[in-house]
Formats: structure tokens, sequence, C-alpha cells
């Protein structure tokens, strides 16, 4: 696993001018939300130069050998393109073969999990060896910096992670439920076919509690996506533990989804899980990158033990779609595991 | 209802003890926003394992229009 970070750092304090509340009431925000700061990528820089920057490290270090992957699956929903697919444009940009598929998935908080849904049906083919699992989003452009529900807590970043068969016969268990019926609880109103970007979709204007957003930016219905979370992951943990007949003390780390540092410890807190194996320390470090939270908590808080130990883990994510997943897994050693900036 | 108003009091930084009561039209308060907001669901489903939705705090003038719509859920 590989996390790519752009340079760039914002701190949450340094905005607070930006936000239609007075100081204070903001400061008092950033403490309880644990607001720190975050990586947000230049103007310009699109996921696949993150990607792409990351895959020739790999490359470069013999991390990763070219010729061995089978297929480049992207999980993004700030692509570089309406069409085609970014993955393709990646795939060209690191002239891999033709006999090499690509695919994007538009996921996000949830993307990781979908995305190594995604990884384990190609393995399942038998004719792939090796999947590239590309998590990335730039999406802090869709964010409103006059937006205190969601400008401090956005981050950019591209995470890659390396899927083949193993050699034991160690399972992998998936849960994974979607609410199409919430899918607008999380969505960019404009843009789309539906809504055609226009002068007018871009006016700013003000909402109930204060933020100024346009209906190009990214909207979170934040009450909504709260309750969803506290009710439907606990729910889901506890299904997994009765399905597998496994308890809480089964995993070395559950390794999850990082919106901002109140949701999880509520979360840690509803599920009796120790903090200390649910670490909650991405989004005031480095922002909350969608899809790519639970690969960069990985790196984060695993790193380079990772090489050396396996580790029974929990992974978990939730989000827009409304889409949420947990998969038990074995993280055997790792051959790298380490974050790298842009 | 006691119990509810005091753990609203507590999520509350800036006003006066003397203003939180079932009366209070809560969503006036100079300190009500969307932390609040969020601090308020969370407190409820921690100690009443009730979700309260939008539409709840919408339709709730005062405190104790809110804990008769928790009770009765």
């Amino acid at each position: 696993m590989l996390s790519v970070l752009p340079k760039h750092e914002v701190h949450y304090l340094d905005e607070i001018d930006n936000y239609n509340f007075t100081e204070k009431q903001s400061a008092k925000l950033g403490k309880i939300m644990g607001y720190g700061s975050q990586r947000i990528a230049e103007d310009g820089t699109t996921v696949s130069d993150l990607c792409v920057f990351g895959m020739n490290y790999l490359f470069k270090k013999d991390l990763l050998d070219k010729e061995s992957i089978g297929a480049v699956v992207l999980c993004t929903q700030s692509p570089d393109y309406f069409l085609p697919a970014t993955s393709n444009v990646i795939s060209g940009r690191l002239a891999l073969g033709q006999d090499v598929i690509s695919m994007d998935i538009n996921q996000g908080c949830a993307g990781f999990e979908v995305g190594l849904m995604q990884a384990f049906m190609l393995l399942n083919t038998g004719s792939i060896d090796k999947v590239v699992l590309l998590n990335a989003d730039v999406l802090s452009k869709k964010v409103s910096l006059k937006d205190r529900n969601s400008r401090p807590l956005v981050g950019d970043g591209a995470t890659i992670t390396i899927i083949e068969n193993s050699t034991d016969d160690e399972e992998i268990d998936m849960f994974i439920k979607m609410d199409g019926s919430s899918a607008l609880s999380l969505q960019i109103p404009a843009g789309g076919f539906k809504l055609p970007s226009t002068p007018q979709t871009g006016v700013l204007t003000e909402d109930e509690s204060g933020n100024f957003r346009s209906l190009d930016h990214l909207i979170m219905k934040g009450d909504e996506v709260f309750n969803f979370v506290q009710t439907k992951v606990p729910e889901m943990i506890q299904e997994m533990f009765d399905t597998l007949k496994i308890d809480k003390s089964y995993f070395d780390y559950y390794l999850f989804h990082q919106p901002n540092k109140f949701m999880l410890e509520k979360l840690a807190q509803k599920m009796k899980i120790p903090y200390e194996k649910m670490p909650n320390n991405i989004s005031q470090k480095y922002g909350n990158g969608s899809s790519i939270t639970v690969p960069l908590n990985v790196c984060e808080n695993i790193g380079e033990k990772a090489l050396n130990n396996s580790y029974k883990v929990c992974f978990g994510g939730f989000g827009v779609g409304l889409t949420w997943s947990i998969i038990k897994w074995k993280l055997e050693k790792l051959d790298f595991c380490e974050i790298i900036n842009y | 209802m006691e119990e509810f108003i005091e753990s609203f009091y507590d999520i509350l930084d800036e006003t006066e003890k003397n203003e939180i009561n079932k009366n209070t039209d809560f969503k006036n308060l100079d300190e009500w926003d969307s932390m609040v907001t969020l601090m308020l669901i969370a407190m409820v489903d921690e100690n009443y394992a009730k979700q309260i939705s939008g539409t709840d705090l919408k339709e709730s003038l005062t405190l104790e229009n809110l804990f008769m719509r928790i009770q009765s859920k």
C-alpha cells in the first residue's frame, strides 16, 4: 500500500475568517470535531496526476513490476473527465499494455471496500493475477470555502493498493449494503447531465445555518449522515460478529473511514471498541479524502510494522450512496506501506 | 425531563443555566448551530438510544416538545 498526498497543507484556524460564525464558535467546533490540518491539491492537479506519480514511484523503487499488472481499478468521484474513464488515462500515461483492463468506480467513503470487491472479482476470473486498486480524489475543488460543514474536513490524495491471490486459504469476509433512497443526502447538485453547470449554478447562496455554497458545490445533510452512520454501522458490525461467530476482541485493528474525529469517537463509544484499536488521527492530520482514508489509515498507523507482521483487521467505510461496508481481513506482510508527498 | 434538560445544558458553552428550561425555544439560542445540532443528536442516541431527525428538530419549538417526540419514538 502506498499513499500519495499533495504537499500543500491548509490549517483550519487559518480559514476561520471565511466562515460566517464568530471566531469563538468556530474554534469550539474545531476542537470538538478535531479539525487540524488538511492536504489540499494545488489547482490543476488531477486524480491521474496523483496516481501516475505514485505508480512511477513504485516502478522506480522496484516495488511493482509493470508487466505483472492485470487490471487497474480506480475509485474516484472527481475524475479528470466525464469520459474517457480516468483509469484509461492513467494506463495510457503509464504506458501499460493492451491486455490491462481499466475501469472506474464512482464511490466515496466506502470506495476502498467496493474497490476491493471489484478487485476480488477480477482475480476470480482466473486470467488476472494482480490488480492495482487506485483510490483518489481532489474533491476539495468542489467544496465551498465558505461552507463550515464540509470545508474543514475535506482532504485530497491518492492511495495505491496492490491485490494478488495469496497462497493460504484465509477467508476474507465482506459485508456491503446500500440505501439508494438516501442517495441525495450527500451530493453535488450541478455539473452532471441532470443540471449542467451554468453561471447561475455557480452563484453562492446562504443556507439556514449561515454557510455559503452554490449548486456546483458538494452539499451534505450532516444530521442525516450522522444518524445513518450511528445506526447502520454498529448494526453491520454486530451482523458480522453474529455471522462469523467472533467478537470484538478478534481484531487487532479497526481501520475505519474517518469523516471527522467526533463521528468516529461516537462510533467507537457506541460499539464499545477501545480507542487504541480504532485509530482516529487521519482527518485531523490530512483531512477526509473519501475513499483514501482507510488505506491511508493503514499507512499512517501500521506503516512499517506491516512489512514484518500480519494483523487481523476490520476495514470499514460509510458515506455517499449511501453505502456502508466492512471487511474482515488478515493483512499479511506487505511489500510496502508508506506515505509520500506529491 | 430534568435529566434531558441537564444533558442539553451540558452541550452548551455560552448559555446561562437559567435560560435553559422546558419552555426554551432552543433553536433560537445564540449558540444554536450545526455543531450543537450534531451533539444533541449524539446525546439523544447515547442516552435514549433514539434517532432524532432534522424534521424532529424543525417541528419542536421547545425542549419539552422535543423531549415528547423522543419519548414517543
